[in-house]
């Protein structure tokens, strides 16, 4: 490596350094001045609608480092229903997607209610259940399934429908049977629509659960925002709003790690 | 999936028979027959090494797919050492030219497909698919995946993929295509030793004249739509191949004499098409 090359290198590597710094600067900067000014709004306004941020950080706080608090009882309520109902409703969404994408039969016997349900708004069906099911996690269970499952099913019928026939004719050439070909193949190669359905499906399905616990619990993220808010507690209302935030972004962040690692061989 | 027949009397290893497929589409309200072979047949001996060209569309690849099992012809049969071919079979593997790997699978699990599909166990499988990946040369990219390789590597795994079924019949369907030159020659050279190592059979699509003639002990060429064969020259060069006999006058002779006819298909299927 000549001289010449060698300050060029070290340019760029100066160069490099200081947008990274630059970047981390303007993030710290304007984030400070954003609380700067919720704490100013906060104390000049009614603490009636709003809190400034040192309250709300106290309070959340507080009841994190609070075993039996209000808010970690409320975050294992609603998780207790999120979970499972998701779970439940990723395995027969793609069961459903897959039976649909794979029998014309199928296809046109459900599809239309499918569609139906897809584009029925979930909450629209809160107080029907609410009367058919009653107060209780198996109604939370139920909205949550209904949320989530027909984003993923649809999901998973167009990937399978999409499957070029490159990935399917060569494992019919080496004579894989219906099942090989649906386990080894098509299902791989709808892994990044199923992936895309479950992200959509889980969004879907936090927004419902929160809804329908505004409706039937005190205890659950939801039931707390209804009850803070409805008595004004404005810096304790923050917390679950915190927790909420907190969960959407680590579910995005984990489907889009997925992303980048297993959905990276897909493309090219 | 192969059918045993009456007559045995040392047949071909390879024998197509008067194949004749029409494809349908749909045209408004109706449905229209295109026939895409016509009275196609063929025979090729244990250890031949066959090139087939022909015009583009004229249906060579609808041919392979055939003989592989993949289609069903509506006229005619394929037999392979006389039984009738009535789907896939391990006798026979393709090496498609658009790869077909998956790209969830490491270039290993690639190769190791078809084993997988037969049920063959683990241990075994991965010692046959690393023998044939090392054959390839692509030792040393058995972890890689699909997209991290260049198109000669992927054409390789595809190539590992089919030896390892160890097929008597190997179809390739413009395997180089897609490749730059230099890594086209590589691979050349690299099958001409594994073909003369092993003694397959192998049917060899190409669009390429230099190749077809190249390759083979013998050069078939198709006529346009509806394809059927026009002509079969014997490539009298001989072995091993390499680059001096591309250098050999009589190289330059068949190539032409393939040329002739080739082109001779092509203007026959350019007046069809402005016919019709
Ligand atoms: N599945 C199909 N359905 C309808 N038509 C088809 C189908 N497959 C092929 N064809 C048509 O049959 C004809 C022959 O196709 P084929 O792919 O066998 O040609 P080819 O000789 O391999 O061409 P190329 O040299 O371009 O690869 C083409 O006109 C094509 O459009
Ligand atoms: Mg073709």
């Amino acid at each position: 490596m000549t001289a010449i090359d060698d300050i060029a290198l070290q340019a760029e590597r100066a160069r490099i350094r200081r947008t990274k710094i630059d970047r981390v600067l303007i993030v710290v900067c304007t984030f400070i001045g954003f609380l700067a000014v919720w704490e100013i709004a906060g104390r000049l306004s009614n603490p009636l609608f709003f809190a400034p941020v040192s309250d709300v950080v106290r309070e959340f706080w507080l009841s994190l480092l609070d075993p039996r608090g209000r808010l970690l009882n409320g975050l294992v309520e609603t998780l207790s229903v999120l979970v499972p109902g998701f779970v439940i409703a990723s395995v027969l969404g793609v069961a459903l997607g897959v039976l649909m994408g794979r029998s014309n039969l199928g296809f046109q016997i459900l599809d239309p209610y499918v569609t139906i349900f897809y584009n029925t708004p979930r909450v629209a069906l809160i107080p029907l259940l609410l009367l058919w099911i009653g107060v209780g996690d198996p109604l939370k269970i139920v909205i949550v399934i209904l949320a989530a499952i027909f984003p993923v099913s649809v999901n998973t019928m167009v990937g399978i429908r999409d499957v070029s026939a490159q990935f399917t004719e060569p494992a019919r050439s080496m004579n894989a049977t219906e099942s090989q070909l649906l386990r080894k193949v098509i299902l791989p190669a709808t892994f990044p629509y199923v992936v895309a359905g479950i992200k959509l499906g889980l969004g879907r399905a936090l927004t419902t659960v929160i809804v329908a616990e505004f409706f039937v619990s005190v205890s659950g993220l939801g039931g707390i925002l209804q009850a803070t808010s409805s008595s004004y507690q404005m810096a304790k209302m923050f917390a679950p709003v915190i927790i909420l935030a907190a969960m959407g972004v680590a579910i995005d962040g984990l489907l889009t790690y997925l992303e980048r690692s297993v959905l990276r061989r897909y493309r090219s | 999936m192969t059918v045993p027949t009456v007559d045995a009397a040392t047949p071909p290893k390879l024998a197509v028979e008067n194949i004749q497929k029409t494809f349908f589409k749909s045209v408004k309200d109706d449905v229209v027959g295109i026939p895409v072979l016509n009275g196609v047949s063929l025979s090729v001996s244990q250890g031949e090494f066959v090139s087939v060209i022909g015009p583009s569309g004229c249906g060579k690849s609808t041919l392979l797919r055939i003989i592989d099992g993949l289609i069903q012809p509506e006229g005619g049969r394929v037999l392979v050492d006389g039984r009738i071919v009535s789907g896939p079979g391990s006798d026979r593997a393709v090496v498609f030219q658009y790869f077909g790997l998956y790209p969830w699978r490491s270039v290993l699990r690639n190769v190791e497909f078809g084993l997988e599909l037969k049920g063959v166990p683990a241990k075994e499988r991965q010692e046959i698919a690393l023998e044939n990946i090392a054959q390839v040369g692509l030792r040393g990219f058995e972890n890689h995946y699909p997209h991290e390789l260049s198109g000669g590597m992927r054409q390789r795994v595809g190539f590992a993929r089919a030896l390892s079924l160890d097929p008597q019949i190997i179809l390739m369907d413009e395997p180089f295509s897609s490749v730059d030159e230099q890594t086209r020659e590589l691979l050349q050279e690299q099958l001409l030793e594994l073909w003369s190592a092993t003694r397959k059979t192998i049917l060899f699509i190409t669009h390429s004249i230099d190749e077809a003639v190249y390759m083979a002990n013998r050069v078939v060429v198709m006529g346009a739509r509806p394809g059927r064969i026009v002509e079969e020259i014997t490539v009298d060069l001989p072995h091993p191949r390499t680059s001096e006999v591309r250098a050999l006058p009589r190289f330059g002779e068949i190539r032409a004499h393939a040329w002739e006819i080739l082109k001779k298909g092509i203007r026959e299927s350019a007046e069809l098409n402005a016919a019709a």
